[in-house]
């Protein structure tokens, strides 16, 4: 599955925002323009779309992203997403969309599911989308079959989806699809402004590890607990973790080696009963994990704790996208990818999540001329300043990309410190730079 | 024997090309049985613009060192014709560090292109990349270099960097092959290195 569009607003400060995606596509903007906005707004709207009505319900309602711009504080939440699918060997374009309006003072107009529409096209066989699905305020219908109109009515609450609904529809010829919608998801990187703290939960101490975990875990969300993850992955997948190992050396040449490792808890000590553990239902696994490092020039062996923050998120940032790549997400963000990481990094880590990731695409945000120098022009989206407060995102034009080039060259600068040095301009004047370059 | 007369600059893009071009000198000197020039090679790797880092390592580098005052300086720039997707923006214009190296008064300056990539030169020799990664020859590769490493490393669970990986997998390579595949593009090379 591939994410090709989404396109959504009415969401803290974004009126209307809509993304191609390519394989690394990057936000680009000063602060305070909205980059973690658009981020949040995917991540809302997939979530969304996964989460029960009783959940849903709490979303149409949560306080830090419904718009208060006087601009926009009566849109609706619209969101819009454009996916190619592979089901039952034919290749189909589907576009998904769903409105609803955030709760108001007048109890009876808010928090309530606006709209909704499933349309899909066979990219072999069709010429056009059919609709499968359509709602209004207060009607819902479906396709039924192939050979039917998207006229068979289903009941529906004002915080639940058609589309949750159809899941249970298991018979339903497109049924492949709405399970492909229903089982959308992104994985995640926030700023890491303490990387310090991603491998303390080496030890068993949180509500999470109150969870029993008798084999090892590779899904997204062990991701975060790196280091039971890295150790899982060396364990369940030595392929993927060779890969791993090669990306994070590469990307840290002062590393020696690395190993990560688990300790038995229970079998540290000198009572244990072997015989009484095979008669138990379930004996309480209780292991702490660690990743061992030996740096070039240290005379011992260390926890990765006491690697640079710098070096500890590499080995996150790799972790999640090998994650991400096993999970089959169709989405990986990155806020901020360049912190903690210097500049001369950056290219070699852009290749290595470039080529680590094969069905994943990446959308970062980011505040780096370093970084912007080293991305296709196509995949950034730059956010423009303006007098309503609102994150608006322009896409550069393609006609524009050599100009843009000669500029930069013509100062003797990257693109990416051009694009900045623009952007501040046009903060403090009413230069037109991005009007004529952008869409 | 050293040839006391000149000094060969050459300027590569990156850890790789570096890598490339020590094997491929070490590979003539050892040819070679007449004196053989000093030659220093310069890594233009960083974040800067390539074009201006290249004439001030001249004038501060070599041209301020009183080592090489009385020799004739000939520089080599060595680099791709093709860009590859995440290279740094806008590429290096060459004509522009032609121009900056003739105003600092040196008479020679060659290039070395690869055609498109350097990639393209290493999977001449693919035995040579197929034992350094421990994996079977392909019977059938494409022309792009580029992409036929990338894939080749990915089977052996590695990633191919452009411009960065070096990790000893150049030294598996038959430098004779790659130089007979390649007709006559390091001719200008092979002559300032009096092995022509």
């Amino acid at each position: 599955m591939e994410i090709v569009r989404v396109k959504f607003g009415g969401f803290s400060n974004v009126e209307s925002v809509e993304l191609d995606f390519n394989k690394i596509n990057t936000l680009v903007a000063l602060n305070n323009y909205g980059k973690s906005n658009v981020i949040k707004g995917i991540q809302f709207g997939i979530d969304f779309i996964k989460n029960q009505s009783k959940t849903k319900a709490k979303m149409m309602a949560f306080k830090p992203f419904i718009p208060y711009n006087e601009n926009i504080d009566n849109k609706p939440f619209r969101f819009e997403i454009e996916i190619n699918a592979i089901n039952e060997s034919s290749n189909y374009s589907i576009i998904y969309s769903y409105s609803f309006d955030w709760i108001k003072n007048d109890k009876e107009r808010g928090k309530r599911i606006l709209e909704e529409s499933l349309k899909v096209k066979n990219l072999v066989e069709d010429l056009k989308y059919s609709t499968f699905l359509k709602r209004g305020l207060n009607k819902a219908a479906y396709l039924p079959s192939k050979t039917g109109r998207c006229d068979r009515e289903i009941k529906i609450e004002k915080d639940e989806l058609v589309i949750n609904k159809l899941e249970s529809f298991d018979e339903l010829f497109y049924y492949s699809i709405i399970k492909t919608i229903n089982d959308l998801n992104v994985a995640s990187v926030d700023t890491l402004q303490n990387p310090d703290d991603l491998y303390k939960k080496n030890r068993i101490h949180n509500n999470e590890n109150l969870i029993v975990k008798n084999d090892y875990s590779l899904s997204m969300n062990e991701a975060a607990n790196s280091a039971y993850f890295i150790y899982g992955l060396s364990k369940k997948k030595p392929q993927y973790f060779e890969l791993f190992k090669d990306a994070v050396m590469t990307l840290l040449p002062s590393l020696e080696d690395f190993e990560p490792v688990e300790i038995d808890l229970k079998e540290t000590i000198s009572f244990k009963n072997e015989e009484a553990k095979i008669k138990l239902p379930l004996d309480f696994p209780e292991k702490i994990y660690d990743i061992r490092v030996k740096e070039r020039n240290n005379n011992q062996q260390t926890s990765i704790t006491s690697l640079s923050s710098g070096s500890q998120k590499i080995f996150y940032v790799v972790s999640v996208a090998i994650a991400a790549e096993i999970n089959k997400m169709p989405l990986i963000t990155y806020e901020e990818l360049e912190n903690s990481i210097h500049p001369g990094l950056l290219q070699k880590l852009l290749i290595i999540l470039d080529n680590l990731l094969e069905n994943s695409k990446i959308l970062l945000s980011s505040h780096s001329p370093y970084l912007i120098q080293y991305l296709d022009f196509s995949n950034i989206k730059i956010g423009t300043p303006n007098e309503k407060g609102l994150a608006i995102f322009k896409q550069l034009r393609k006609s524009k990309f050599k100009k843009l080039l000669l500029l930069a060259e013509d100062e003797n600068i990257s693109v990416g410190d051009l694009i900045f040095e623009k952007m501040i301009e046009c903060q403090s004047s009413d230069d037109d730079f991005f009007n004529e370059m952008c869409n | 024997m050293k040839d006391l007369s000149k000094l060969l600059v050459l300027f590569v893009e990156g850890d790789t090309e570096a890598e490339f071009y020590r094997l491929l000198i070490n590979y003539y000197k050892e040819k070679s049985s007449k004196p053989f020039p000093e030659v220093k090679r310069i890594n233009l790797k960083g974040i800067g613009r390539f074009e201006a880092k290249v004439v001030s390592k001249l004038k501060n580098d070599i041209l301020k060192d009183k080592k090489y005052k009385d020799l004739e300086i000939i520089v080599f720039c060595c680099y791709d014709t093709d860009v590859f997707e995440l290279a740094k923006k806008p590429p290096t214009n060459w004509s522009k560090v032609r121009k900056g190296v003739a105003e600092l008064g040196i008479k020679s300056f060659y290039e070395i292109k690869s055609q498109k990539m350097i990639e393209d030169w290493f999977i001449k020799d693919l035995d040579g990349i197929c034992d350094f990664l421990k994996i079977k020859k392909p019977k059938k590769v494409s022309q792009e270099g580029l992409k036929v490493l990338k894939g080749l490393f990915k089977t052996s669970n590695k990633i191919y960097q452009k411009g960065y990986y070096t990790h000893k997998f150049l030294e598996k390579l038959d430098l004779s092959k790659i130089i007979k595949a390649l007709k006559g593009v390091f001719d200008d090379l092979e002559r300032y290195l009096n092995v022509k």
